[in-house]
């Protein structure tokens, strides 16, 4: 059979997938996480499912790759400030291949089973999209330490008034300097 | 292989140490300890600073001032330090109704848990308002309730030990004190109290941040968070004069410390010094010039924002007794205050019962309009935002919105404000009157429902930028709905500490998104007699049209 429609006919996968991604919370909060679907109020719950939908359903076939791809950095993005470690921020990507797996197990005939080429192919995609998610975490990590040298340099301005502030962006190139972000001591 | 460590991936994030707070699950809360690393909380006062306050605040500022880490074991508490904070609960249920009814009846309904954008942003349940509080109220319960006393745990009791203590500073700093839980207590219980009592109690026995007390420090001092002193600050604002006089061919000279004049204005450090502030200080220059308004300055009440409330109500009444020290010393009528969050909530809430009644100044009533406040009758002190949404309402500004045309703009309530004085129409008014292009964000994300920048309360230090990231999570994902939807590029509020944090906010989420605050972009839109033709906006941005 076909992954796609593998996924498709088998679709409590997916559920399977979003519970257990979200079970990388912490235990007392994932209920709260898992119950409010308004996409506002509860902006981890939202982009966690709305993230792994989007690439179930590419594995489906119905959605791009690119426009799944968009989801999953938005939750990166989340991911990437939470404290996660690097391996444990994309982990869940990789919980989709035990989901597929354990429903592939229960199987009883080679008709509703997954084939082992098309096990691996499934497998080498799955590779191909963690490889982009390790750009999309990354660009995520950098962004934060940019965020907070901006914003220290924005503490240490002697005349701030507009013009000011223009002439050092003009000189920029010449006005960055080393700063150990990780030791340094912050204060007004 | 790849499938096995798959599996091992999925079962270390369940069954080991919470990623959040090192605390294992599957176990009680109650016993399950905290664990401080980089990035999850702020640095100690600096020695040089904490030995300041204690100076100054005797008995306010407690323990040894010291060189420590919260990474470390040991945090050097004074040898009594138990005593010190039970007997400093005793004495605040005693002093604080509030505080006693709030440890007492909350029937954990719920209602609560899921409202807090800590919680939110790090799906952590400490972080739950209904736990945040329980952290203080366990202990409460077992050493001031009968139940308490005789059963313990079973009685939802625990004693005050050092990891309790620990657990009171990494929560009692994951909160803003921004109330939204409190809109949706059924109780009307306001955990933000809670919180200002777990770090009063946390003060007494010297542990605290630098990020809040040595802008104190510099307030008490100084005048102002920055530490500017006289000088600096008339000279930075006399640059913004300048540049003010570039952009529109008018020449500000605003007055200091002007005895006589009929209002005194009062606004954060960090607009006339703190960019994007600069820009909403700009903005104020040219409103008061068009109006021709008698007004003044003061180098001595430089400083609107009160890093007191973060700390300890006494060191808040001091710090607030400078503004209507000084407007009695000018003798002005009233004060018109800047565009802050947590002045307005010390102001609104506290400053009349701490350093009033003021009953040397006038109830504010607008000279140009003629308007009488009486919202502010006993403060005589009144927001910028109703100030100007009055002027606008009597037709005395003369505008040209079309000078925003080059922004799309949304608005940021800020929680001070909205839920700490119910300020939701007047800046939105304004806006709507400078600006064409404006959205709201989604509804339940503004006015009483708005979500914190998540760095209030003096939780905008560099060393937890990751924390303030997550903490503000839900306010930028409503930002980044409008961003998607209505191409908003600008993001309006009416507080200093937005309009820093907001700034790194979107940097990181929506970094298409700028910050400013409301009155600069009524500073773009005012025509002033005798101007010269706009070319570009405050900041010398090109107007719209005007771009080649």
């Amino acid at each position: 059979m076909q992954i796609s429609d593998f996924l498709q006919e088998n679709g409590e996968i997916q559920d399977r997938w979003i519970d257990r991604a979200l079970a990388t919370y912490p235990e007392g909060g994932v209920a709260a996480l898992k119950a409010q679907k308004d996409r506002f109020a509860n902006p981890i719950g939202y982009n966690i499912r709305h993230a792994l939908t989007s690439l179930y359903k590419h594995f489906c076939g119905t959605v791009e790759l690119e426009q799944a791809l968009v989801a999953l950095e938005d939750l990166i993005r989340i991911r990437a400030v939470q404290e996660f470690s690097p391996a444990d921020a994309v982990s869940f990507l990789f919980l989709l291949k035990n989901a597929v797996k354990e429903e592939n197990s229960t199987k009883k005939t080679a008709a509703e089973a997954l084939g082992l080429a098309e096990w691996l192919a499934f497998e080498q995609r799955i590779d191909e999209i963690a490889l982009r998610t390790f750009d999309m975490y990354m660009d995520s990590r950098e962004r934060v330490f940019k965020v907070r040298v901006n914003e220290l340099r924005r503490g240490t301005d002697n005349v701030v008034c507009p013009s000011a502030l223009m002439r050092r962006e003009d000189n920029k190139q010449t006005t960055v300097e080393p700063i150990n972000i990780h030791s340094s001591h912050e204060a007004r | 292989m790849a499938n096995l460590k798959a599996d091992q991936l999925g079962e270390s994030v369940v069954k080991e140490p919470s990623m959040m707070t090192g605390a294992v699950p599957a176990k009680d809360w109650m016993d399950t300890p905290v664990k401080f690393k980089p990035g999850n909380f702020c640095y100690p006062a600096k020695q040089n600073i904490h030995e300041y306050h204690q100076k100054s605040l005797s008995g306010v500022i407690g323990g040894t001032p010291r060189e420590f880490s919260y990474e470390d074991d040991d945090w050097k508490l004074p040898e009594n330090w138990q005593e010190i904070i039970l007997n400093g609960l005793k004495e605040r249920l005693g002093k604080f109704r509030s505080l006693k009814v709030f440890m007492d009846c909350c029937v954990r309904c719920g209602a609560c848990a899921d409202k807090c954008h800590f919680f939110l942003g790090t799906g952590d349940p400490k972080n739950m308002p209904v736990l945040r509080a329980e952290l203080m109220r366990s202990v409460y319960r077992n050493d001031f309730t009968t139940a308490g006393k005789i059963l313990g745990k079973l009685a939802g009791g625990r004693p005050m030990t050092v990891e309790v203590l620990k657990e009171w500073f990494m929560y009692y700093y994951q909160c803003t004190e921004c109330r939204r839980c409190s809109v949706f207590c059924p109780y009307g219980i306001d955990t933000a109290e809670v919180t200002m009592m777990g770090r009063e109690l946390l003060h007494l026995v010297g542990v605290n941040t630098n990020w809040i007390l040595e802008p104190a420090a510099n307030s008490n001092r100084t005048g102002n968070h920055m530490g500017l002193q006289p000088h600096t600050f008339k000279d930075n604002i006399g640059y913004l004069c300048d540049d003010i006089e570039e952009i529109t061919g008018i020449r500000i000279n605003p007055t200091f410390n002007r005895k006589g004049a009929e209002i005194l204005f009062i606004t954060p450090s960090a607009d006339v010094f703190a960019d994007p502030g600069i820009y909403t200080a700009m903005g104020y220059l040219l409103l008061f010039e068009h109006l021709g308004l008698d007004y003044t300055w003061s180098t001595y009440a430089s400083e609107g924002g009160n890093f007191g409330l973060f700390t300890n109500n006494e060191l808040m009444k001091k710090l607030n007794a400078k503004q209507y020290a000084e407007a009695k010393r000018l003798g002005v009528k009233w004060i018109l205050g800047g565009e802050c969050g947590h002045m307005w909530r010390v102001l609104h809430q506290y400053m009349d019962t701490m350093n009033g009644p003021a009953d040397f100044l006038e109830v504010p009533t607008s000279p140009i309009t003629g308007t009488r406040f009486d919202n502010a009758a006993t403060t005589k002190m009144i927001h910028i935002s109703e100030f100007t949404a009055d002027l606008i309402k009597n037709g005395k500004l003369k505008l040209d919105p079309s000078r925003n045309d080059h922004r799309t703009v949304t608005f940021h309530d800020s929680c001070n404000t909205s839920r700490g004085m119910g300020l939701l129409d007047e800046p939105r008014y304004v806006l709507k009157n400078v600006v064409n292009n404006f959205y709201e964000m989604p509804e339940n994300t503004i006015r009483e429902q708005t979500f914190c920048c998540g760095s209030g309360t003096g939780l905008n230090t560099g060393e937890i930028m990751e924390l303030r990231m997550r903490a503000g999570l839900p306010r930028a994902n409503a930002v980044k709905h409008v961003k998607e939807r209505y191409n908003v590029d600008t993001l309006s509020c009416v507080c200093a500490i937005d309009r820093a944090t907001l700034s790194a906010l979107m940097e990181y989420w929506n970094p298409e998104v700028g910050v400013c605050g409301v009155s600069e972009l009524v500073g773009n839109a005012l025509i002033m007699d005798g101007e010269k033709e706009r070319e570009t906006d405050l900041r010398f941005t090109p107007l719209a049209g005007m771009e080649g």
